[in-house]
């Protein structure tokens, strides 16, 4: 070859090298739609502090200033503004701080009043004795953006906009448990339920009120498209809608009518919508973005190296799980299902592939919630011997050496489904596999999209396993929803898993307000769970928020909504 | 004339029948778009509620015709997600998709003109080695890859660039603030056309050299500059007049990747979006649209080359 032939056969194949090692690295996060369907409902309501983890955002006694601009990044754009008709958090959040709910939820995971003057509670008789009568006193200083009072039939307008069945509201779970509502005067609202429903406080935490001015006179079939519904604008909210671009961003300022002496602190808040995740963090870093939520575990050392950015990580009421089909012939061995569960390292998995960033999940229920309790909960530690003496006992044997048992004619091979898009799970599930297999367990990962897993695998039961995140658990009365035999009210129970004796304690459960009792028959639950497991726990979701500096006043609220206290929001510079 | 009225007549049962197709493979990719919209708290009511008020409780062909009917009266549906007129959810968008595409486009024809015929005349061996070599980079490297590098290098490490969006928030309009945010996502995109409508101009050139009007040219003893530039290059950029016409429908939805990238709020974004959650009427519009769009730039090639080439007669 000449000389400079050469020379450029050499030159290429180093730019190629490097090619190849630098495009291994990065690649386009996109958060995909999963934030749909799994979010839906609010948190939990128990009572017990919830320490943050890693929390690094101190109360400085420092000059707090009013005005000012936050600007949030948000990872997908938000869609309707009405919790009962989103399927997004993105849009809960924007609904929240343009609009109120009559009460909330917050970083204590206690439900705090905000259009009522208080909470209903069994003891201050806002909540009668047998559960079945909820009595609210609204405030009386509350008006819209428009000027219009806020009234008690704002309130009622909202419950019958939902119950009504032209209205494309997503689930009516506990709604329609609801006889009647009364407004015996303007700042008073009764509602009638037929049946307890215990987790109705958590429901209306996210059910933001609707201006019945504005919208009572529209036909309920026209009411989904109706523009109120994309500005919230009258609202009831610290904060006033001005614009938004599609695909770019929102601005929202400041209500200065708000009913709250002194808030909100910040004069605008710009929402930036921006689907990609290193451009979220590049943005984090030139400082065009304050903050922005729901970051995942791979960004995590990034963010730590950018000097005036903050990482905020508390864990999620939300578990990570593998959601198991119990109708296919071999999962419906609970022994198989036990088997599974002591046959990997929980342990091993948080602490090594991801970094202590996790902490482990074995059940449903969070360990921050009431409903929590450590002796009834089957911690499944790593014990692949325990594993396989179940299998064997059951009678899964590997008769023909290829390091997968089979009894009568089915084998224990599996396909387990998951959501493109995260490199982290796919090394989360190779972990679970190639431990699977010293007990005898074949799993295949099979990816998809979003739209196939939660649009069509799980609701149809067309599927082995499928790895995901549950919807942030509201009242343990939803524990229900995963748990309750299919063929009984509405469920969640992707795993179609039924033990009768079990919907007993359940429902129970859920008949009555004394959490003392709710307490005790979950802790029941929990060991019942224990022994027989519909799932395979992973681990629970970890929030990561990073944060400029100059932000202060922000509370993470696990089981609620991340802008909950925005109005508390200042910046410093 | 009657070429004209002919392909607009051809044009028509063209998009039909890619309606057609299109609405089947919607029909066909599993994932109900009411068990999404629903969510999972969502009970049997629940679910024939939601799929009675999406209009996805009849049967397909059913479900097509009402489409092409309100399509004919200029009504595209109302999107599942934003639950507002399909029209309105991608109007804005499609200017700043209209907007970012042609930016590449024009810089793409400006860059690989004049590289093409470059690395069509030059002499030097390192000329066309290095135009070999750098097509070749343009091609092959992800669109995802360069726009993360650009951002990086010009935008976090240089701080030259925004890092995304198409304006600063809150300015008015500004000429100077857009071509700022425009300059990041329209090379990205252009890279991949200049990659490879130079090699297609370089290869174009070097068959009109060797043509006889060309030896003609330089016979009469015209300057080379005239003969390349008068006589070979209007001739040799002809056929890419077709590859521009062709790029009719990228105009709109071609850019899916970069602008996520780049937080560009363009219809390539919305597409993607409206995949994941399966919103059909939002994606039955947007690829009717680029449909559209290539049938009408593939005419506008054909009737230019026709006007620009006098010995083509179009019939």
């Amino acid at each position: 070859m000449s000389k400079s032939k050469r020379f450029l056969y050499w030159l290429t194949l180093l730019m190629l090298v490097a090619l190849v090692a630098t495009a291994c690295g990065q690649q386009p996060v996109p958060n995909a739609g999963e934030e749909n369907t799994a979010d839906t409902d609010a948190g939990a309501t128990n009572t017990e502090a919830e320490t943050p983890a890693d929390s690094e955002v101190e109360e400085e006694p420092a000059a707090e200033t009013n005005g000012g601009t936050v600007t949030v990044g948000l990872h997908q754009e938000p869609n309707l503004l009405w919790g009962p008709i989103t399927g997004l958090t993105v849009s809960q959040e924007l609904a929240n701080i343009l609009n109120r709910p009559l009460i909330m939820i917050n970083d204590q995971i206690e439900y705090v009043p905000a259009l009522v003057t208080e909470v209903p509670t069994l003891e201050n008789g806002g909540i009668s004795e047998d559960g079945l009568v909820y009595t609210f006193h609204l405030r009386d200083d509350v008006t819209w953006h428009d000027g219009t009072p806020f009234t008690s039939a704002d309130v009622r307008f909202t419950y019958e906009t939902i119950t009504h069945p032209d209205m494309p509201v997503r689930g009516r779970v506990g709604w329609n448990q609801i006889t009647s509502v009364e407004t015996p005067d303007d700042h008073t609202v009764i509602f009638n339920f037929e049946t307890v429903d215990a987790a109705f406080l958590d429901r209306l935490a996210i059910v933001t009120i609707l201006p019945e001015h504005v919208l009572g006179e529209v036909p309920p079939a026209e009411l989904s498209t109706h523009e109120w519904f994309r500005t919230n604008n009258p609202g009831l909210g610290p904060f006033r809608f001005v614009e938004w671009q599609p695909g770019n961003y929102i601005l929202v300022e400041r209500n200065p009518d708000y009913f709250v002496e002194g808030l909100p602190k910040l004069d605008q808040i710009v929402l930036k919508i921006i689907t990609d995740a290193n451009t979220l963090t590049n943005q984090l870093e030139t400082g065009e973005v304050d903050m922005r939520f729901r970051m995942l575990n791979d960004q995590v050392e990034i963010i730590e190296q950018i000097p005036n950015v903050e990482l905020v990580s508390t864990a999620a009421t939300s578990p990570w799980l593998i959601w198991v089909n119990n109708e296919n012939p071999a999962l419906s061995d609970p022994a198989v299902r036990l088997a599974l569960n002591y046959g990997f390292d929980r342990n091993g998995l948080t602490q090594t592939l991801l970094r202590g960033l996790v902490e482990p999940a074995y059940n449903l229920i969070p360990p921050s919630s009431w409903a929590y309790s450590e002796e009834a909960v089957e911690a499944y530690a790593y014990d692949p011997d325990r594993a396989r003496q179940l299998l064997d006992e059951a009678g899964w044997v590997d008769e023909n050496g290829d390091g997968v048992r089979e009894k009568d004619g089915e084998t224990l091979s599996f396909d387990i489904l998951n959501i493109a898009g995260e490199p982290e799970r796919v090394q989360i599930l190779s972990f679970i596999q190639d431990q699977w297999s010293e007990i005898g367990v074949q799993v295949n990962i099979q990816n998809v999209d979003v739209a196939t897993m939660w649009g069509d695998a799980l609701p149809s039961g067309n599927y082995d396993m499928g790895y995901s995140y549950s919807g942030r658990l509201a009242d343990p009365a939803d524990l229900a929803q995963h748990y309750l035999c299919p063929d009984k009210q509405p469920t969640t129970n992707w795993g179609l898993y039924c033990n009768p004796e079990l919907d007993e304690i359940l429902l129970a459960a859920q008949a009555t307000v004394n959490q003392t009792e709710r307490a005790d028959l979950y802790a029941q639950a929990l060991e019942m769970i224990g022994q027989n497991p519909a799932y395979v726990f992973i681990g629970w979701r970890t929030d990561h928020t990073p944060i400029n500096q100059r932000v202060q006043g922000y509370k993470p609220a696990p089981g609620f909504i991340e802008m909950w206290n925005a109005e508390e929001w200042s910046v410093q510079e | 004339m009657n070429f004209l009225v002919r392909r607009l007549l051809f044009a028509l049962p063209t998009l039909l029948v890619v309606s057609l197709i299109l609405f089947g493979l919607v029909q066909l990719a599993p994932g109900s778009a009411a068990a999404l919209y629903a969510g999972p708290d969502a009970g049997p009511e629940d679910m024939a509620r939601i799929e009675r008020l999406l209009g996805v409780d009849q049967p397909a062909p059913v479900q097509y015709v009402k489409w092409l009917r309100g399509v004919a009266s200029g009504e595209w549906g109302i999107s599942f997600r934003y639950q507002q007129p399909v029209t309105q959810v991608l109007s804005s968008r499609i200017f700043n998709s209209l907007q970012l595409m042609t930016a590449a486009l024009l810089l793409a024809l400006i860059v690989a003109v004049p590289f093409g015929v470059l690395s069509a005349i030059s002499k030097r061996a390192w000329v066309k080695h290095l135009s070999s070599v750098l097509a070749m980079l343009g091609i092959s490297i992800p669109t995802f890859w360069l726009g993360i590098m650009l951002l990086l290098i010009f935008s976090v490490r240089l701080r030259l660039l925004p890092s995304g969006g198409n304006s600063t928030i809150g300015m008015d309009f500004n000429l100077y603030d857009r071509f700022i945010h425009l300059i990041g996502p329209a090379s990205v995109l252009a890279t991949l056309y200049i990659a490879g409508w130079s090699r297609y101009v370089r290869s174009s050139m070097l068959d009109v050299m060797t043509q006889d009007y060309v030896r003609t040219a330089r016979a009469k003893g015209l300057a080379e500059r005239i003969v390349i530039f008068r006589h070979a290059l209007r001739n040799a950029l002809l056929p890419l007049v077709t590859l521009i016409g062709l790029q009719g429908g990228n105009l709109v939805g071609g850019a899916m990747i970069t602008e996520v990238v780049f937080a560009w709020p363009g219809v390539g974004r919305l597409l993607a979006e409206s995949l994941t959650s399966r919103d059909y009427p939002v994606l039955m519009a947007a690829f009717m649209i680029m449909a559209l769009l290539t049938v009408a730039g593939n005419l506008a090639a054909d009737l230019t080359y026709g006007w620009i080439d006098p010995r083509i007669k179009l019939e």
